[in-house]
């Protein structure tokens, strides 16, 4: 359960633009991309490629995105905005392809001991920065240096906690050793891009974070050359001519910032922005009804993510786990997906994504079915003793608040729809939707003040979660339902020290059914996304979790 | 006047500090801080911990202002907390042209609307075009600006194809001043659209006041043109209410065009104040409170040096 | 307003009933008539007392409750079963208007009530007392005016309890200075013409020349910030519900449904979503306007019968 950047920031600032909006879209705030079957992807690249003919160079990219971007270093951003542009700009050793897997990048092989402590990464010889020097090991110990400084301030090390010491073997060669065994090293921390040492290296760690290097002239070895950044307005990438994976095809991408969503599929009406990765599932319809027209072609799918109605178990309101089946029961996730989301998503059972090599849907699942509910509170202790239509025990009136964040209108419109069907079993609920900051504030440690909760996870390429469902994480993690199951907690801890993947699958699906039992969310839905792009654009590849995958191999097919 | 206009600026220096104070009280006292926004797994408690520590925001609320009031005076504005390093003064300086612009153009568009059809509808009380005025001015009064915006953007620039659809000027291209107008123009409207209610009630109600009044008739009664007699005379004499107005409308610039800046891609000091606010980036929602209290003095100055100069009358 | 009488009477273009020249009849008397004589204002009048009672009996007027979802029936255009249509719930949009207009107009009107008054006292006594009390007041509200009010609203949500009383409150604190600044410019004005000084050699007190014989020759600005401001308020409750302050869902109101319906599809496809709710914030501002105006011309002694 890692978002490899913290998708948080543009969730924010969608909700900072439609303050007084209201405009904002769908869950796609949170996640990515998109997805579609790695087969059919692949297949429909190769039967595209033939039929269009050969690539063509030339041509401009204009991609909307209602996020800005903050700076553009891996080690000290937070937003989706800025890691777009990262990607563009450098690359890394490995990177995941469209099933997830890690996929080599700048490296060329990397080796793992027995004991899955020591990785010794090969880079490629073949890899210059935009400013012409070779990148070597030198660059990526420098970089990977950075974040386990005792210097660095960034929001960073805990991704590269792990790492006791990091040597140069030769020219192009580097040793990682670890602290202790950990599944996440190799497709999670491996994918941090690299800095160049030769600029960087006089200035004091310290201070990386605010040098003028990150806004003003970032240098990497990807894609794409920075050219400019316009506040507010847009950041314009270059072709990297000496590209190692080879010369893109497009000339430029230009990253334009449309504030509001409504504004940006106006724009993308208009032609004004060419891609649109995050169309928003209620608008989708209509979007499509004009998009032959204006050029457009959209391509939709599973985004990696999930929402989720999270239980304040501290509340003894929801401490039993008989009420919180119940209260699964009792709401309608599949008229919640027809209703706000136009059926734009799927019922989800568990934390994780279908998407991802590691779903399992073997777990207890709780359908809509109002007697079943009844039943479970009544045997709980709960009914309607006074006849006033709401259901108490012991005096006290089942009634809650479920708070969630101002801004994501498919949230308010869920928690009203939530209200609706609760009261259909004697629950009474009260909404309070709130502003961003302070409703963080108000959910998580210390103050935890609040009964119920709506909010979304994306998910990262690599299945974990430990960060959320383990009990350490209750008084300062992000375990801010209270969660605890010892047996959970065991199967989470001993998941991290398993290397091999269909191990690690088995241990999950335990971890999922443990979890899925307990329902200390009701898992709501896993929500679609849909990409929009020109007609002509070609050799585009899905990724659920980058919408800029493989830009180099883009092209625009001219007349 | 001279003194007059001095002693306000020496007067506006206290002010100043006191608007600062109350402001860095309330800012810090708002629940959530800037880590609000990392809510990431792959952020520990321990980075968010040396992140506050880093920009001194354990450090008790009086500490950090004094800090703060310490390197404004040496007109350090600080740097961003979210956009690590970049000074607050350059993102400011980034950003003021566009909304200072866009603020001219929309009040003068409001200012050459309303006036003349205040002055017509109190020429010509309860006849029918001062009840269209009337109609006119309220629709857009109700008409929220979002709504209107992209109203607009709908029609006139994917429909018809007349304007951009937003954005300051054609992306990546050379200056070229007549494309900056075309890109004003429908985001100025919008703007200019709900305070052109205000003024144009207010305009039509101080007319008709002053119309009754004897020196009104005694103009009329020395055979001045009817024309004269209302835009010489009576125009004087009506302003207060539009001059007051101007005055408030002055330093809205923050948020006053933050739904328009929004709607239209404008890359405005409206988009960075809720942006700033939502992120709790401190120092540049206090860079942009010292500019707006800045403006607040200077369009009440500016409003009372009005005042006397339209009414002779007036004192202070 | 018994010294009203004290303003020379100036103008009298206007024709005079000679009817009613015999019998001196009370002020209030005089006032309502004048008001009664003006058709457009009693029109005003008429509608909203119309949309009042509608609000107020409104369960008994449609079928429906303002909650009632039917999410298989949403984005539905007026029909005979939904005069005005559906929302994006499958609500009856009347309906929903109808117990809007009860937030709506309570807020709207109880906000500018109050912010009228404190504007006006405050505007009316630095404007005429002029010199440091008017400094010190101007001073406070160009505060008010240059503090950030986000953050205090945000932190305001954290203190108390969201709801209408919360939000009449902050309405009224955030919005009294406009008419404070107006009033006080009217003053800056008024208060050397001759019918003031006359009254002071007179020796009239401060408040009697204040509220007697300054006031209502400044009436007309304050009841254009009041027709303005009601229509402003009912649009920017909207807004304060979305920082968790005042109305929450699923409780209508004019400006959280016009909120709801800010979505591209929705204004395409939809038309009638945003269409009813801001056509009833344009009625009751016009009719607001009307009322306005007829009182202003009832008060004012140099507009005759």
């Amino acid at each position: 359960m890692k978002l490899k950047k913290a998708t948080w920031l543009l969730l924010s600032l969608t909700l900072v633009f439609s303050l007084f909006l209201s405009a904002c879209g769908t869950e796609s705030t949170t996640d990515e991309s998109p997805e579609t079957n790695e087969e059919q992807t692949n297949e429909e690249a190769t039967n595209e490629e033939q039929a269009s003919g050969d690539p063509q160079y030339g041509g401009t990219l204009i991609m909307g995105s209602i996020g800005a971007p903050t700076l553009f270093n891996p080690l000290y951003s937070t937003d989706t905005a800025s890691s777009d542009i990262e990607g563009l700009i450098y690359s890394a050793p490995v990177s995941s392809d469209t099933s997830f897997e890690v996929e080599y990048d700048l490296a060329s092989d990397i080796q793992t001991t027995e004991d899955g402590l020591t990785y010794t990464v090969t880079l490629r010889d073949d890899v210059k920065f935009h400013d012409g020097e070779q990148l070597t090991a030198d660059d990526l110990v420098f970089t990977y240096s950075i974040p386990i400084s005792e210097d660095y301030v960034g929001e960073r090390a805990s991704s590269f906690e792990m790492i006791d010491t990091i040597t140069k073997i030769d020219e192009y060669t580097v040793e990682f050793k670890l602290k202790q065994k950990d599944a996440t090293f190799l497709p999670t921390t491996l994918s941090y891009e690299i800095l160049p040492e030769h600029i960087l290296k006089d200035v004091p760690i310290g201070d990386l974070g605010e040098d003028d290097f990150n806004t003003k002239t970032p240098i990497g070895s990807g894609p794409f050359k920075f050219e400019e950044w316009k506040d507010g307005q847009y950041v314009k990438v270059v072709r990297n001519d000496d590209y190692f994976q080879g010369k893109p095809y497009l000339d430029a991408i230009i990253y334009k910032i449309v504030p509001d969503a409504n504004a940006l599929i106006a724009q993308l009406q208009a032609g004004d922005v060419d891609y649109f990765p995050g169309v928003p599932g209620s608008d989708i319809e209509t979007v499509k009804e004009w998009a032959p027209e204006a050029g457009v072609k959209i391509e939709s799918g599973l985004s990696l993510a999930y929402t989720y109605l999270g239980y304040n178990q501290k509340n003894e309101l929801f401490q039993d786990k008989q009420v919180r089946q119940a209260l699964t029961h009792a709401i309608n996730r599949e008229a919640i997906i027809d209703g706000v989301l136009n059926g734009d998503g799927e019922v989800a059972n568990v934390p994780e994504s279908p998407l991802s090599w590691a779903y399992n849907s073997d777990v207890p699942v709780f359908e809509y079915d109002v007697n079943k509910a009844k039943q479970l509170l009544e045997e709980a202790g709960w009914t309607d003793t006074d006849g006033d239509g709401i259901l108490d025990k012991d005096g006290k009136k089942f009634t809650f608040e479920i708070k969630t964040n101002q801004g994501n209108k498919i949230r308010e419109d869920i928690v009203v729809v939530l209200q609706q069907q609760l009261k259909e079993i004697g629950i009474e609920v009260t909404p309070n939707i709130m502003e961003w900051s302070a409703y963080i504030e108000a959910i998580s440690a210390p103050n935890w003040d609040y009964d119920a909760l709506v909010l979304g996870w994306a998910l990262s390429t690599f299945p974990d979660q430990y960060d959320i469902f383990h009990s350490s994480q209750r008084e300062e993690g992000l375990n801010f339902v209270w969660y605890s199951n010892p047996e959970a907690d065991v199967l989470i801890e001993e998941a991290k020290q398993i290397i091999d993947r269909d191990k690690y699958k088995q241990a999950y699906g335990d971890i999922y059914k443990i979890i899925a039992e307990d329902q200390p969310y009701t898992f709501l839905y896993y929500p679609n996304t849909h990409q929009a792009m020109p007609e002509n654009l070609e050799g585009y590849i899905f990724h659920a979790r980058n919408d800029l995958y493989r830009t180099h191999e883009w092209w625009l097919k001219q007349e | 006047m001279t003194t007059y206009i001095i002693r306000r600026l020496v007067m506006a220096i206290p002010l100043l500090i006191g608007i600062t104070i109350i402001s860095f009280a309330i800012v810090q006292m708002a629940p959530g801080d800037p880590t609000s926004l990392l809510m990431d797994p792959n952020i520990s408690p321990a980075d968010r911990a040396k992140f506050m520590e880093k920009y001194g925001l354990n450090d008790p609320i009086y500490i950090q202002y004094f800090k703060w009031v310490g390197n404004m005076l040496q007109l350090d504005f600080g740097s961003s907390l979210l956009k690590k390093g970049t000074p607050v003064t350059e993102l400011i300086m980034n950003r003021l042209p566009n909304t200072l612009l866009l603020m001219l153009v929309s009040t003068i568009f409001a200012f050459l609307i309303s006036i003349p059809f205040g002055i017509y509808s109190a020429t010509r009380p309860y006849s029918k075009t001062d009840y269209s005025v009337s109609v006119i001015s309220f629709l857009g009064l109700a008409t929220p600006n979002f709504w209107l915006g992209l109203m607009l953007i709908m029609f006139f620039s994917v429909k018809l194809g007349w304007f951009p659809t937003g954005g300051v000027s054609t992306l990546d291209a050379p200056f070229n001043v007549w494309d900056r107008i075309h890109h004003l123009i429908l985001p100025a409207f919008v703007l200019a659209s709900a305070d052109m209610a205000t003024l144009t009630r207010h305009t039509r109600s101080s007319m008709l006041d002053v119309t009754k009044q004897d020196y009104m008739r005694t103009a009329r009664a020395k055979g001045f043109k009817e024309r004269t007699v209302i835009y010489k005379h009576g125009l004087r004499n009506g302003l207060t209410p539009i001059i007051t107005i101007f005055g408030i409308l002055l330093p809205t610039f923050i948020g006053g065009s933050v739904i328009v800046e929004t709607v239209f891609s404008w890359p405005g000091i409206g988009r960075l104040f809720i942006e700033s606010a939502f992120s709790r980036d401190y120092p540049v929602i206090m860079g942009l409170t010292v500019l707006s209290s800045v403006f607040v003095v200077l369009g009440n100055i500016i409003a009372d040096i009005l005042y006397a100069i339209t009414d002779p009358r007036v004192e202070y | 307003m018994s010294q009203i009488n004290t303003v020379p009477e100036t103008t009298k273009q206007q024709l005079i009933n000679p009817n009613l020249k015999h019998k001196p009849d009370t002020m209030l008397k005089i006032i309502v008539r004048k008001f009664f004589k003006n058709k457009l204002a009693v029109i005003g009048a008429i509608i909203l007392c119309l949309i009042i009672l509608a609000s107020i009996f409104a369960p008994w007027l449609t079928p429906y409750t303002f909650e009632e979802q039917n999410l298989l029936n949403k984005l539905q255009p007026p029909s005979e079963e939904h005069l005005l249509g559906t929302d994006k719930f499958g609500r009856d949009l009347l309906t929903r208007i109808l117990f809007g207009a009860r937030i709506s107009l309570f807020v709207g009107f109880a906000s500018i009530a109050g912010a009228i008054t404190i504007g006006t006292i405050v505007g009316s006594v630095a404007g005429y007392f002029g010199g440091w009390i008017d400094s010190i007041l101007m001073r406070f509200i160009d505060t008010l005016y240059a503090i950030p009010t986000l953050f205090l609203l945000i932190t305001l949500v954290t203190i108390f309890q969201p709801g209408v009383d919360k939000l009449i409150l902050i309405f009224i604190s955030t919005g009294w200075m406009t008419t404070a600044r107006l009033v006080r410019a009217e003053f800056l004005s008024l208060r050397t013409r001759e019918f003031v000084l006359s009254a002071k050699t007179v020796g009239a007190k401060s408040g009697t020349i204040i509220f007697s014989h300054i006031l209502p020759n400044a009436v007309g600005p304050i009841i254009v910030a009041a027709t303005i401001g009601v229509g402003g308020v009912i649009l920017a409750e909207a807004g304060l519900s979305y920082l968790g302050l005042g109305i929450q869902p699923p409780i209508p109101s004019w400006g959280n449904m016009l909120q709801d319906a800010q979505n591209y599809t929705i204004m395409l496809k939809a038309w009638w979503y945003p269409t009813f709710p801001g056509l009833m914030i344009l009625i009751t501002v016009l009719s607001f306007n009307f009322v306005g105006d007829g009182l202003r011309d009832a008060f004012d002694p140099k507009v005759n019968e």
